[in-house]
């Protein structure tokens, strides 16, 4: 301490740990901890001591799907390695997926009847946000931007990160050579809808809701599949909340997502699997 | 500056002993199963909390979700201002209060949280080192050291989300008491856990 301490310097310093000083007080604090800057570690203790007082509660445990739903939003944006290596059979159903012959394919049932009992507690939770969303209003003429900018419906929770991705997205379809393309479910996902948007610099944008809700342990994954229906590139993978919206970003390795030529796929698949596609289809955009 | 000296493991070495900066690194570094493990460990803290000031399950889930997604983005938390656990229940106690009063006020904890740094250097505090159950035996025995008069003012001031002025309205005590009372028993709680922070 460079100085000698009024007597009420403790008092002081738990008003401002505990965020009631008088706007005499703050002054005052402010004056001593200028003259004494050793003083901010007896505040930062005193915060530190405050902030224990929850440890006394009693505990309670939240609902076991918490833990799932917030390790599903912290995924790494990176996707897993491109694998050229594709199983006949998988490239099959992709193949047929892409001509449009869903009509005899089974529907995932699992999936959705996993998505009508894991959506409402969630869907409860989002709705009441989406205005704030929309209220933040970029200018920005282009239509598709704003269409993008209304399926990010979101949570108030990554506003500031859904900001940023939103800022990126625009930024995209500003840029020279950024495709959007619209996605569709497929009969097993029909209420399914969403955009890709895919830039120039390999960004990948997915946005879209209605996704049916996958079992622990199943994502999502983006193909690029050529027009000779062979040989579908792996262009990511990414999960749906438990809402059935998504709305993420990351950079594809492969160089065939950008293409113009492709007709773009999303299935679902065992997250721990090989990037084959082996799931049923889920999404294609239309073409 | 001596931060966060220890190395980070690897990831093959990811266990939950592992100390919250060591999860965290590991975290930053990509690995979501450091997450989970942060979640293992203060999944209860943060709910609990977030459930006594809310009185809401559903609010209080949304809340925990809130405060584990923004650890996993970067730069939310900083060890140099205060202890992984400190961060959590003040961040979850913020933002439960701002929930708690109109939609878009704004609370004044977190700016506070964001100016001040505890010391140079960190270093896990002796209540760090123990198991969350000791923690929460530690945190109660401390507590109940304090004279009840103390303690029902600092319970209020940090549970409800009330100002001075309404704790002193509904107590029916002046306000002077209702800060000497707070302040007292947080100075007091301070010198009752003084081995361990």
């Amino acid at each position: 301490m460079t100085s000698a301490l009024p007597d009420n310097w403790q008092e002081l310093i738990a008003g401002y740990a505990l965020g009631d000083l008088s706007p005499e007080e703050a002054e005052e604090l402010q004056r001593l901890l200028a003259d004494n800057p050793d003083l901010t570690a007896e505040v930062a203790s005193l915060q530190e001591v405050l902030a224990l007082m929850p440890y006394a509660l009693p505990q309670y445990e939240p609902s076991s799907q918490l833990r799932d739903s917030i390790l599903a939003i912290a995924q790494p944006n990176a996707p897993l390695e491109s694998n050229n290596a594709h199983s006949s059979s998988a490239i099959a159903t992709l193949t047929k997926a892409a001509r449009g012959d869903t009509e005899n394919r089974q529907t995932e049932s699992r999936q959705t009847e996993s998505g009508s009992d894991q959506a409402p507690q969630k869907s409860l939770r989002r709705s009441y946000r989406r205005g704030t969303w929309a209220a933040t209003g970029y200018g920005i003429g282009a239509t598709i931007a704003a269409v993008a900018l209304m399926a990010l419906g979101v949570d108030n929770y990554r506003l500031r990160q859904e900001t940023q991705q939103a800022k990126s997205i625009i930024a995209a379809l500003e840029a020279r050579g950024t495709q959007t393309i619209a996605m569709e479910g497929t009969e097993s996902a029909n209420a399914a809808s969403g955009s890709l948007v895919v830039a120039e610099d390999r960004q990948v944008f997915m946005v879209a809701k209605n996704l049916p809700v996958l079992p622990a342990g199943q994502v999502y994954r983006l193909w690029a599949m050529p027009a000779s229906g062979k040989n579908p590139a792996f262009c990511g993978e990414f999960r749906a909340r438990t809402n059935g919206s998504v709305t993420t970003q990351w950079v594809t390795p492969e160089a065939s997502c950008q293409s113009t030529t492709v007709q773009m796929l999303i299935t679902s698949e065992k997250a721990t699997d090989p990037p084959i596609p082996q799931g049923s289809l889920v999404m294609h955009s239309r073409i | 500056m001596d931060s966060q000296s220890s190395a980070p493991p690897d990831a093959a070495a990811l266990s939950p002993d592992l100390s919250d900066i060591d999860l965290l690194l590991v975290l930053r570094r990509g690995q979501t199963q450091a997450l989970g493990m942060l979640y293992d460990r203060y999944s209860r803290l943060v709910y609990s909390l977030a459930f006594k000031i809310l009185a809401n399950a559903e609010e209080a889930e949304d809340i925990t979700q809130e405060i584990f997604v923004s650890l996993w983005q970067r730069n939310a938390y900083n060890p140099e201002r205060g202890s992984l656990s400190s961060f959590l229940t003040t961040m979850t106690r913020s933002r439960s209060i701002d929930k708690l009063r109109s939609r878009g006020s704004r609370y004044r904890f977190l700016q506070r949280w964001e100016g001040i740094t505890r010391s140079d250097t960190v270093t896990a505090t002796p209540l760090e080192q123990v198991s969350m159950g000791e923690r929460s035996q530690i945190i109660r025995a401390a507590l109940d050291k304090l004279p009840p008069n103390e303690r029902q003012v600092l319970e209020i001031a940090y549970y409800e989300g009330l100002s001075q002025s309404e704790i002193a309205e509904h107590l029916h005590i002046p306000l002077g008491t209702v800060k000497t009372r707070s302040r007292q028993g947080l100075l007091k709680l301070r010198q009752a856990l003084q081995n361990y922070v």
